[in-house]
């Protein structure tokens, strides 16, 4: 059995306090905007996940990985398999979005911008991998 | 023996022995993970060869087998080892 030590007990809470703070600050912009009950759902929705999230890693591996601490190094290799297939379905959405939008006779904002993002981040990390080896 | 670049077939998973030298040692799946400080889930993949595994854990894993690496590991099992 795995012994949950302090730092593997840091890592397993970094995600569900991110989803809380996360909800808390759509909660805060909804609310702003006049929201303030879907801002309240917002919040629930992701501290919900921050829960589940929290109850799942401490029960199985996958749990671990959803929770960013993934339990060895084949898990952390599908970790970054699924995050690299994110990456791919937001691209092609951004395409998408954009030839929708430029076919409606339309500058294609806000996904040129969301695109040019994507592929100078894409470039730079490229770049400071091959830099650092 | 004959070099054999392996560069361009690196996404083929490798032919392993790491099933037979854990139970000649009497080990459960559990029991090696443990060893390794990986999920059993993870030795099992190893086994049935749908992953490989980066270079330290298999160091890691011929050591804990007392063998060298490339008898545990084999990226062309087919070829003429003496060749």
């Amino acid at each position: 059995m795995t012994t949950l030590g302090e730092t593997n007990m840091v890592r397993r809470l970094a995600v569900p306090i991110t989803a809380v703070l996360l909800g808390a600050a759509a909660w805060a912009a909804q609310a702003l905007g006049g929201d303030f009950l879907g801002g309240a759902v917002s919040f629930a929705i992701l501290a919900a996940y921050g829960i589940l999230v929290l109850v799942l890693s401490s029960r199985s591996d996958v749990g671990r990985v959803l929770a960013g601490d993934p339990p060895d190094e084949r898990y952390r290799a599908i970790d970054m398999r699924a995050l690299a297939a994110v990456g791919l379905v937001l691209i092609l959405y951004v395409i998408g979005g954009f030839l929708w939008e430029q076919a409606h006779g339309r500058s294609g904002a806000p996904f040129t911008l969301m695109g040019a993002v994507a592929g100078l981040t894409y470039l730079g990390f490229v770049i400071y991998g091959r830099l650092g080896g | 023996m004959t070099f054999v670049p392996v560069s361009s077939k690196l996404d083929i998973a490798m032919k392993n022995r790491v099933a037979e030298f854990r139970s000649t040692k009497g080990l459960t799946q559990a029991q090696l993970a443990a060893a390794m400080n990986v999920s059993r889930q993870t030795i099992n993949s190893i086994e049935t060869e749908r992953y490989t595994p980066s270079l330290p854990l298999a160091i890691a894993l011929a050591r804990y087998f007392e063998r060298p690496v490339e008898e545990v590991f084999d990226d062309n099992p087919g070829r003429d080892e003496h060749g």
